[in-house]
């Protein structure tokens, strides 16, 4: 029988924790923290050339300017880090890689300093040979970007191909694909590309580190999703003990997967750990510019994907190779290569699978995560094949997907038998919504209407011992005290956990506190990614706070003298009804219970729980089979009703509806934020994000003013969402992940529709309304139903035109 | 991130003239300041010397004189001139040109002058000042003197201005008779953009036949007026569809765009003659409509 009662524990809609010090301001983030006039200011030095050695590095200039104490260069600090793969140094050694390198730190009393230090370090550079297009690197080994990829160590589930820029190759080898090929009635052969793109998230990266010249203990402030694993890799590669390396991560405004890993604090601690500035305070922020040259970003994407496909419309076999331009660095890009590659066949059943999935290097700013991990840019890749395969067919779209959809107990890509979901159900509904079927006249007098639809799926993309714990302490007053690294970064983790903590422990929301993570205090979590965290974290808590409870009940039925199965805990009061007993929770929870025979027991009520993925195995290296690949996948689907200006390009998406299957919503109005702010992200994406560069690599959108991020002027009049909750098995209340779900498909959805609207195929994303005009315009001229423009090629483009009115 | 710099808070004019005369091209004047900062930000100016205008009671506000015109200070920022009934009501071109800058907050600081003389030929606000014939009133040690504003920007963020003047308002005059206007622009979203592309129009209906006025912005390195345009709409008595074609080719014959990371030049010839058809409809609707002036 359930002994606790609340308002506010899981399913509840209740007030998010953290908004009102949000909006009021109170709130610290990593720049609002003061360190006193001890605080050492760090500015980096950057590459001017996409590939080249150095030949010198001039500091003298900067060392004459006042306040300089220090300019350090990748020599001075000569590790290499990397979450799954170390390719990656805090600066240059003696080669760059890629505009925007890190080559040199200044360091100094003032950022002003720093500043202008950092303008007087001159550096010197004989130029080689750059690649920038991600088939080109990993077709022709003319340009190699590591050289030196063989010496790199790596975990096991990554395989990089020394010589070459490969830096991952992932493979999908079921059943028999020449076969399928072979007694296929059509076959289909589709390519579609996505150019790299940036996070946006509000603050921009900043850390403050300092080691003690005695202990040699490190700390660190930083604005990130992963202190611990920040912790580990750092550690790795000084070889420092765990415990001498604490991080704190204050409240961060946004990171989408930006801030996961380790990001920027390695360069800040080639200053710390200097030994002219040992013991003084550091402090690397960096600009929005810097954020888009150096931290990573999405990878661009290339995708070739082959169909067999009979007459009944049953898709035999999928052949697909993927190219991932991770740009110099893999160190984090390597796993959402993995991601796309595992889950290859997305939401459908397909017999025979081949799949090769690359990371390729290139001379530009790196790859690593962002939401959506790999599924993204597959999935918009998948779903516009689907589409176009269905329409090549005559069938409708949606029965196509649905005569091919992944049901319970078919087998994924990997050989795992798919679990439970209610994906047929989140199609229809969807389609419906939308009225797919039903053609309807554009509200803008010109323009043309369409419609369209594309499904979503993903898995948590994470190793197969990525392990959450979390302690739930109950205070001497009732309220509770909860340690869960995870960090709430917006999602709303919090109140989430705050929720399962008030579901199971009978206490008001009211009552519970998140902290923010420390490695000090916390206890071990992997990271805040792969939409794990209401999942893995779940777990962790729900069995903290059982135990606490149990050790609340044990106490008060001695006390009481009563059975333990008599105790309840209402709204934070324990009662025994049987006995009439009721009291709120008070100082003896902390302080011991006075028993019967006057003797003290109790003390610090303190429950512990941790969780790691029972039954994962990973996928075999060279066939990718595994009889569990992950933990789960969340499903659903997003259909989109827009109109678009055939005179401009423009595009206005009407109407949005969608639905993802998440097992259970621990907190609907969490949910519902995520799915609308996902699909806004997913929009944008797909209507005007992307990272340009010219011929010789450097990025020509390196701030706001030329990267455009959807405003709210650019968003949806309506966004219809739901889910379903078909209950996850090993889950802490059958939930499954759902924070980076909605923000898959919104974009193929836009791609289908937009064929439906005027007939022309556009397979490059994104769509903006200079691309979507050529596309009608070369439509009209020529009657090219496709268009495609390789994002790779732009540079070169952008060479022959007329850029300048001198 | 800034670097080092002095910065001054002249009362008047005449103290700021003198402050230009002494620091020369190592000054930068500051109004608004969100060219400005952003400029010195990206080091893409590195002046010694902030001189801050904003002290400066004379160069504010913005006034209407009735059969003469508006007047423009320098201190201005968008959001007063959008303030201005007066401007919504005669003057539309730059009333929408107002609305299509950057949002709601950066209005509220960024200067209308200050768009003008930063010289940028995205610059919203040049495109329908050129349409008004707006005159540019320029101080220094000489003297003042006025500049149309078509000779006022000579180049991409160059201008007349020499390096010991200030300007002190811009000038609109009044049109007196039945007008109407507009300003269409077309970005990469809806808010918070630079043009790619971008047309002023102002028609004026006046005793013997309209008189079109057409401008256009991203796409040549000065303030342009599609002058054959112009000349080939005053000629034609039936304004139908094909007139608006014809003349949109010969607007689209009279500008010069490049390719930037924004936009192509290919893309910004065919949104030039897009953009002037909607400008123009607009503007004969408007006529109709009784849009007055």
């Amino acid at each position: 029988m359930k002994q606790t009662v609340t308002n506010s524990g899981v399913g509840k809609w209740v007030t998010r924790m953290y908004d009102a010090e949000k909006a009021a301001g109170t709130l610290k983030f990593v720049d609002d923290l003061e360190f006193g006039p001890s605080l050492l200011y760090a500015k980096a030095v950057r590459s001017a050339v996409p590939h080249g050695e150095i030949i010198s590095i001039d500091k003298a200039e900067a060392l004459k300017v006042s306040g300089v104490k220090e300019v350090i260069v990748g020599e001075d600090f000569p590790y290499r880090f990397g979450l799954y793969l170390k390719d990656r140094s805090p600066m240059a050694i003696k080669k760059v890689r890629y505009i925007g390198e890190p080559v040199a730190l200044v360091v100094a009393e003032s950022e002003e300093a720093a500043e202008e230090g950092a303008l007087k370090v001159s550096v010197k550079y004989k130029e080689l040979e750059a690649v920038f297009d991600p088939v080109k690197a990993a077709t022709d080994n003319s340009v190699l970007v590591h050289p030196e990829l063989g010496s790199y160590e790596h975990v096991d589930f990554i395989t990089p191909q020394p010589g070459t820029n490969i830096a991952n190759w992932f493979r999908v080898r079921r059943g028999d694909i020449d076969k399928a090929f072979k007694e296929a009635d059509y076959i289909f052969e589709e390519a579609v590309t996505y150019p790299q793109i940036a996070h946006g998230f509000l603050e921009p990266h900043c850390c403050v580190c300092v080691q003690d010249p005695v202990s040699q203990e490190i700390t660190i402030w930083t604005a990130g999703q992963s202190v611990f694993t920040t912790r580990d890799i750092i550690a790795d590669a000084l070889g420092l003990p765990l415990s001498k390396i604490r991080v704190i991560a204050p409240p961060i405004g946004g990171g989408f997967g930006g801030k996961a890993g380790m990001t920027i604090e390695a360069l800040c601690l080639a200053a710390a750990t200097h030994p002219n500035l040992k013991g003084r305070p550091i402090k690397l922020f960096i600009s929005r510019e810097e954020v888009m040259l150096s931290s990573w970003v999405r990878q661009g994407y290339v995708a070739r994907i082959r169909m067999a496909v009979n007459k009944e419309g049953k898709i035999l076999g999928i052949k697909n190779t993927f190219y991932f331009d991770t740009g110099i660095s893999a160190e984090y890009g390597a796993n959402p290569v993995r991601s796309a590659g595992y889950t290859s066949t997305g939401c459908y059943y397909i017999p025979n699978v081949w799949t090769d999935s690359y990371a390729v290097y290139t001379n530009k700013p790196f790859g690593g995560a962002y939401r959506g991990f790999g599924m993204p840019e597959f999935m918009s890749a998948l779903e516009m094949a689907m589409d176009i395969v269905a329409h090549k067919m005559g069938m409708d779209p949606v029965e196509f997907r649905l005569k091919n959809l992944l049901k319970p107990g078919l087998p994924t890509c990997t050989g795992m038998p798919m679990h439970n979901h209610a994906l047929e159900t989140i199609v229809k509904k969807v389609a419906e919504g939308i009225s797919i079927n039903k053609e309807e006249p554009a509200k803008r007098n010109g323009w043309k209407r369409g419609k369209g639809i594309a499904l979503a799926i993903k898995a948590p993309a994470m190793p197969a011992d990525a392990a959450s714990s979390a302690t739930v302490e109950i205070l001497g007053d009732g309220s509770v005290k909860v340690l869960a690294a995870s960090m709430d970064m917006g999602q709303g983790v919090y109140t989430s956990f705050a929720q399962i903590a008030s579901e199971e422990l009978g206490i008001p929301i009211e009552k519970i506190k998140c902290y923010y993570p420390d490695t000090q205090s916390h206890p071990y979590d992997w990271q805040t990614v792969a939409s794990r965290s209401c999942w893995s974290m779940g777990m962790a808590l729900k069995l903290a706070c059982e135990d606490a409870r149990n050790q609340l009940i044990q106490l008060y039925s001695e006390y009481w003298q009563c059975d333990p199965s008599e105790i309840t805990i209402e709204h934070g009061v324990v009662k025994c009804r049987k006995l009439g007993k009721a009291e709120p929770i008070d100082t003896k929870i902390q302080n011991g219970f006075k028993m019967p025979d006057g003797k003290y027991k109790g003390g610090p009520i303190i429950g512990r729980g941790h969780f790691v993925p029972p039954d994962v195995i990973y996928p075999d290296i060279e066939t990718g089979q595994s009889p569990k690949s992950v933990v789960h996948f969340t499903v659903g689907a997003v259909g989109v009703d827009l109109e678009v200006d055939p005179h401009t390009g423009e595009i206005v998406v009407n109407k949005v509806v969608c639905g993802y299957d998440l097992g259970k919503a621990i907190s609907p109005l969490n949910v519902r934020g995520q799915i609308e702010g996902g699909t806004v992200q997913g929009i944008s994406a797909g209507i005007m994000e992307g990272m340009y560069y010219d011929d010789k690599g450097l990025l020509l959108t390196p701030s706001f003013t030329d990267y455009k991020i959807a405003t709210i002027k650019d968003i949806p009049d309506e966004i219809q969402y739901f889910w379903e909750e078909t209950p996850e098995e090993i889950s802490p209340y059958g939930n499954r992940g759902v924070g980076e779900h909605s923000m898959i498909s919104p974009a193929p959805a836009i791609g289908n529709a937009l064929f439906n609207a005027l007939k022309v195929r556009i397979h490059s994303y994104p769509f903006t309304r200079e691309r979507v005009y050529k596309a009608i315009k070369q439509f009209d001229e020529k009657g090219n139903v496709d268009f495609w423009e390789y994002p790779f090629a732009r540079e070169q483009d952008y060479k022959q035109a007329i850029k300048s009115w001198d | 991130m800034l670097l080092q710099f002095d910065y001054v808070k002249p009362k008047s004019i005449a103290e700021t003239i003198g402050l230009l005369v002494q620091h020369g091209s190592s000054s930068a004047i500051k109004a608004g300041g969100t060219d400005l900062i952003v400029w010195m930000k990206k080091h893409l100016i590195k002046p010694e010397i902030v001189i801050d205008i904003t002290g400066i009671a004379e160069l504010s506000g913005v006034s209407f004189y009735p059969h003469k015109g508006l007047r423009i200070g320098a201190n201005a920022t968008i959001n007063q001139v959008l303030a201005n009934r007066e401007v919504k009501r005669s003057f539309p071109a730059i009333y929408e040109a107002c609305l299509s800058h950057s949002d709601r907050l950066i209005r509220n600081k960024a200067t209308f002058v200050g768009n003008v003389t930063g010289g940028v030929p995205s610059a919203d606000l040049v495109p329908s000042l050129c349409c008004y014939d707006a005159v540019v009133h320029i101080a220094g040690p000489d003297g003042e003197r006025d500049v149309p504003i078509l000779e006022f920007i000579t180049g991409p963020r160059r201008t007349v201005l020499s390096k010991e003047e200030l300007v002190t308002h811009i000038y609109v005059p009044h049109i007196e008779a039945q007008a109407a206007g507009c300003y269409v622009k077309l970005a990469r979203r809806n808010a918070l953009d630079l043009a790619q592309a971008s047309v002023a129009c102002v028609v004026v209906d006046k005793q013997n036949g309209k008189d079109f006025r057409i401008s256009c912005g991203a796409v040549a390195p000065k303030p342009i007026r599609a002058l054959e345009a112009e000349k080939y709409l005053k000629g034609t008595k039936t304004l139908d569809e094909t007139a608006i074609r014809n003349a949109a080719d010969k607007v689209t014959e009279s500008v010069n765009p490049i390719t930037d990371v924004r936009a192509t030049r290919e893309y910004r010839l065919d949104m030039i003659r897009e953009l002037t058809i909607k400008a123009l409809a607009t503007c004969i609707e408007g006529l109709r409509g009784g849009r007055m002036s």
